[in-house]
């Protein structure tokens, strides 16, 4: 699972651009799944036919990067991005569009900065990528607006137990929901990797419409703010702390009976949890737990710290059990449990 | 005429967002002798049907949730930390005794280094604890879990025609709703939804309409108020009578609908006032928006002080809105687009 | 078609969000020009159906509803209070000329405090909506007998201008320009024998956050749409990355568009030499084709955007010569769609 979490991370898949992650994990899936398709938004779904309710773990393929919206006169494209803050990105190697063009994001060399200058958050609309072209035409040859430029990140593990890398949020779900396609569970059992979860669950919500889950467990990378000077409260997670189980974000309230019945089954197969302290941020459940007449949803998230920047770090422990905390809620019908509550 | 009993259960009964069960057993207790059928959806919704020979169906919708504060953190000392449940003032959740779903009970206060009282601007959410007495995050955790959410826990409060209570936004509502099903007169089919989670973003009520498919929709919920000292200016006064919705923040409701509305009241002599809320949304935006579309308007019990623990109605208003939704679904002929 | 009689006919009438009623009746008489079948749901947008009924659906949509205001509050002395409905700028009211559609048209000013009674620093901050007064000028009875809370309150209406190049100048252009070029698409289509079966939507309440226009793509329930609105041209203050030429088509790339309705849009332009530009937006447009997109399991949506300068204020100015190209390229799609419509849109993998 972690090789593969590796080679999932290493895929370049910025929201609306999630191709090569989509024919990565339908490469795998339909080895494990009876049906495997691709909608129109892009989400795929892998489905294992079974009796019981209508399941659904979701995970969503995207992550934060950028769009070309064109080049200047001296070749430097013009990006738009969402969700990354611009102090990240200075000095960074990107790849743009579908022939992955190598680029970096430079700025005034420290020389040159006045005092005002080093005091200054530089933003986005300042800062440029610079693929080597000549001019607007040359870089043209290479680019076209509107393709996208991911960060150019490696998957790398740091000490024994932690793993740097981009769009950990959340192809750790990816690689998780393709693990749990290997098992056989008591209910009809659909894996979704959904597209466009940073643009505001955008994939999901229609993904939810063809599925019509009854049970939904969304699996995600979420913040892990246990810093130096934060106090206990605002940590939301601890890495290294086991996978976190919620009860309530901005986007989903958890049902009681949900929430409990990943605490036990966490507990009966004696593995150690966190429950996430904050309420902020959303995820697919969002979208998922209110499509159509409504459906009963859960929320299992991968503890990560630096979270839409060009390097996230986890902890592969974290990330192992909570593959093991879901397969252990699906493996004791725990599915079948919260229907039976909540109905 | 009102039962004042029965006002007084729903409106006291614990119900935050998401953590519905105790206000939703209390109103099953009262719409079962009601209607036809009760059941309960996959998000915790409570729908009443009453069946109809017209062939048309009418949802009646009113939440039954209230704000609250979420447990996110218990400290080695006992204190609780928490979140907002819905729109929760720092500043008006302060210094109130709260309760918990199994009777626990605590106060709240802020931190008041470097901010609470002295700096109303400055305080956030983050800076209130509950305090339930613990001395000891051991002690505080046999009551209390991560994840519990409290309650204001204040009485219901009698001020000869007026009434002051925590969560009448918008149990008033459920009560009325309650109220209206009682001898109620239609030929159409009635689907009282007591809806859960409005107040996180109108969560609840768009499931129920997806599930129903209703030709009408009427929500009843609390609006604002435009009469009390230096307020910013607003048409609708307490006592004024049924508020029929106009617009609010999250939904403008259809000429055809309030209308209909206003000719009913009209007809029956029933008080009322036009409703233009700019501040705030309601469940009737996503009824509104569900499938292909339904025609959803909205009567408002106008409540002063709304998320603050004295929030206070008028029970003219409550007696105006019960005898408008009767009338109204007294009605064979619908509005139409 | 006579595209200036249209927008004449269509920027005359209200259609504040959430109160289309008489635009909807109008645009309901131009539909009827080129099909029968014409009718609108619960929240009121307006479609028009033509074509092959046992053809795949493409949707076209453009916004009838325009920005403006709503009474809220009547003073004693007969002043009337506004508040905003969607996308007026307080900064163009004080001065303005406005129309309340009261139980009849009541023509009001929005007053403004003149530089002789101001105090020092006044003048340094824009008015808030809410603190601003109409005056009708008439008695407080007769504000009484006319004008009740809750009333739409839009510009006062004025025809629009031709300029020099066959530009033009009015308001409400954001979106009744683009019902025009969807009129003109329906023109430029009503020789042809179609694959598609085509329904054009009027939708409403695209000012308050694209509000009907998900309900309408949710009940055509199309194979593809396309959604056509104004974009911002070059104007004074403006940076490249917010605006498209002025005589370019617009056709947007980016999360919100599938990449076959953007290759479609675009071949339909470089086929017909119609100048267009790819505008690039990474997320939300801010158009209908934002909710259209994520309706039931979701639908393939593009966008083509019409250049406007001054958008939201009473003098909106349009290229008519971009505008009846915008319906070229959207004709074109339509009369390309054939048997082969579902392997065309076929993600690539």
């Amino acid at each position: 699972m972690l090789g593969r979490l590796e080679e999932l991370c290493n895929l370049n898949g910025v929201s609306g651009d999630e191709g090569r992650v989509r024919r990565y994990i339908k490469e795998i899936a339909k080895d494990y799944a009876d049906e495997v398709w691709t909608d129109t938004m892009g989400n795929l779904y892998a489905h294992k036919k079974g009796d019981g309710p209508k399941v659904v773990v979701a995970a969503h393929m995207d992550e934060v990067g950028m769009i070309i919206w064109g080049a200047m006169e001296n070749g430097l494209l013009i990006y738009q991005t969402q969700g990354i803050d611009p102090r990240v990105v200075v000095s960074k190697r990107v790849v743009v569009g579908p022939r992955e063009i190598p680029g970096v994001i430079g700025a005034k060399a420290i020389h040159l900065q006045s005092m005002e200058d080093r005091k200054k958050v530089l933003s986005h609309s300042e800062l440029f990528i610079d693929i080597g072209a000549k001019d607007k035409a040359d870089a043209l040859k290479y680019v076209s607006p509107g393709d996208y430029a991911a960060f150019d990140t490696k998957w790398e593990r740091l000490g024994s137990d932690r793993m740097k890398a981009k769009a950990l949020d959340d192809r750790m779900g990816c690689a998780i929901a393709l693990e749990l396609l290997k098992q056989t569970y008591d209910c009809d059992f659909t894996a979704v990797f959904t597209v466009q979860e940073e643009l505001g669950l955008r994939g999901a919500q229609a993904a939810a419409y063809n599925v019509k889950p009854q049970v939904a467990l969304v699996l995600e990378g979420t913040t892990a703010n246990d810093l130096p000077k934060t106090q206990g409260h605002q940590h939301i997670t601890k890495v290294g702390g086991g996978p976190a189980i919620s009860f309530m974000d901005g986007s989903t309230i958890v049902p009681r009976a949900m929430f409990e019945a990943l605490k036990s089954a966490a507990q009966e197969a004696e593995i150690s949890f966190q429950v996430k302290q904050g309420t902020a941020g959303g995820n697919d459940a969002g979208a998922i737990h209110k499509a159509l007449s409504g459906c009963v949803t859960g929320v299992i998230s991968v503890p990560t710290r630096y979270l839409h920047s060009p390097c996230s770090l986890a902890s592969i422990s974290d990330f192992e059990n909570a593959y093991r905390l879901a397969d252990a809620f699906f493996a004791t019908g725990k599915q079948n449990e919260v229907i039976n509550e909540v109905l | 005429m009102y039962e004042k009993t029965m006002i007084q259960k729903i409106v006291t009964a614990y119900g935050p967002s998401g953590r519905e069960q105790e206000v939703t057993d209390v109103i099953r207790s009262f719409v079962e002798p009601l209607v036809d059928e009760v059941t309960v959806d996959a998000l915790g919704n409570l729908i009443a049907h009453k069946k109809g020979t017209s062939g048309k169906k009418i949802m009646l919708v009113a939440h039954m949730d209230q704000i609250g504060l979420v447990v996110t953190d218990i400290d080695e000392k006992g204190f609780l930390r928490v979140s907002n449940v819905g729109g929760v003032h720092p500043v008006t959740a302060a210094a109130r005794p709260v309760r918990f779903e199994n009777g626990t009970r605590g106060v709240t206060y802020f931190e008041t280094e470097n901010s609470g009282f002295m700096n109303p601007s400055k305080t956030a959410i983050t800076q209130l604890f509950i305090d339930i007495g613990a001395d000891s995050r051991e002690e505080a955790e046999a009551k209390v879990q991560l994840g519990d959410m409290a309650v204001y826990d204040v009485n219901f409060l009698e001020m000869g025609r007026r009434i002051s209570c925590g969560a009448l936004d918008n149990r008033i509502c459920c009560a009325a709703l309650v109220e209206a099903l009682k001898d109620m007169e239609t030929e159409h089919d009635i689907y009282a939804v007591f809806s859960v989670q409005e107040e996180v973003g109108t969560r609840g009520a768009g499931a129920a309409a997806y599930a129903i498919g209703p030709d009408l929709c009427i929500n009843l919920d609390v609006t604002l108020f435009g009469d009390t000292p230096k307020c910013m200016p607003m048409a609708v006064k307490l006592g004024g009578g049924a508020a029929i919705k106009i617009m609010d923040a999250s939904v403008i409701v259809a000429p055809m609908v309030y209308t209909f509305l206003e000719d009913v009241a009209k007809a029956e002599d029933i008080a009322c006032q036009r409703d233009v809320m700019r501040m705030g949304g309601t469940d009737t935006s996503v009824v509104q928006r569900s499938r292909d579309g339904v025609l959803a308007g909205g009567i408002s019990i106008p409540v002063r002080y709304v998320h603050s623990p004295v929030e206070t109605a008028d029970l003219r208003d409550y007696e105006a809105t019960v005898a408008l939704l009767r009338a109204a679904v007294k009605r064979s002929e619908l509005p139409q687009r | 078609m006579d595209i200036f009689q249209a927008i004449t006919e269509l920027t005359a009438l209200p259609g504040v969000s959430g109160s289309e009623e008489t635009v909807c009746a109008a645009v309901q008489t131009w539909f009827r020009r080129y099909t029968d079948q014409v009718w609108s749901d619960p929240m009121g947008n307006t479609y028009a159906r033509f074509g092959n009924p046992d053809g795949p659906t493409i949707l076209l949509m453009a916004h009838m509803d325009e920005i403006g205001l709503m009474v809220y509050d009547i003073e004693e002395g007969g002043l009337v209070r506004i508040c905003n409905v969607a996308g007026v700028d307080p900064r163009v009211l004080p001065g303005s000329e406005l129309m309340i559609y009261g139980t009849e048209p009541v023509k009001a000013v929005v007053g403004a405090l003149p530089p002789h009674l101001q105090k020092a620093g006044d003048v340094m901050s824009n008015y808030k909506i809410e603190e601003l007064l109409c005056d009708t000028g008439l008695s407080p009875e007769e504000v009484k007998e006319r004008i009740r809370i809750g009333d739409p309150v839009a510009f006062a209406p004025r025809p629009p201008q031709k300029l020099v190049n066959n530009v033009i100048a009015g308001k409400t252009f954001d979106d009744r320009a683009c019902i025009a070029a969807l009129l003109e698409v329906m023109d430029l289509l009503k020789d042809y024998k179609l694959y598609a079966n085509v329904v054009v939507c009027a939708s409403v309440q695209e000012e308050r956050g694209m509000l009907g226009s998900g309900v309408g793509a949710y009940h055509i329930d199309p194979d593809m749409a396309i959604a056509i609105d104004v974009c911002h041209a070059p104007q004074p203050g403006a940076k490249p990355v917010d605006y498209v030429d002025f005589d370019k088509v617009a056709i947007t790339r980016g999360g919100n568009i599938h990449p076959k309705m953007y290759e479609k849009l675009r071949d339909s332009a470089k086929e017909q030499n119609i100048a267009f530009e790819t505008d690039v937006t990474i997320s939300r447009t801010g158009t209908d084709a934002w909710s259209i997109q994520v309706q039931r399991g979701g639908i393939p949506t593009g966008l083509v955007s019409l250049p406007l300068r001054y958008m939201h204020t009473s003098v909106e100015v349009i290229s008519m010569d971009t505008l009846k190209n915008c319906a070229k390229v959207i004709a074109g799609v339509v009369r390309a769609i054939g048997a082969d419509w579902e392997e065309t849109l076929c993600l690539d993998d």
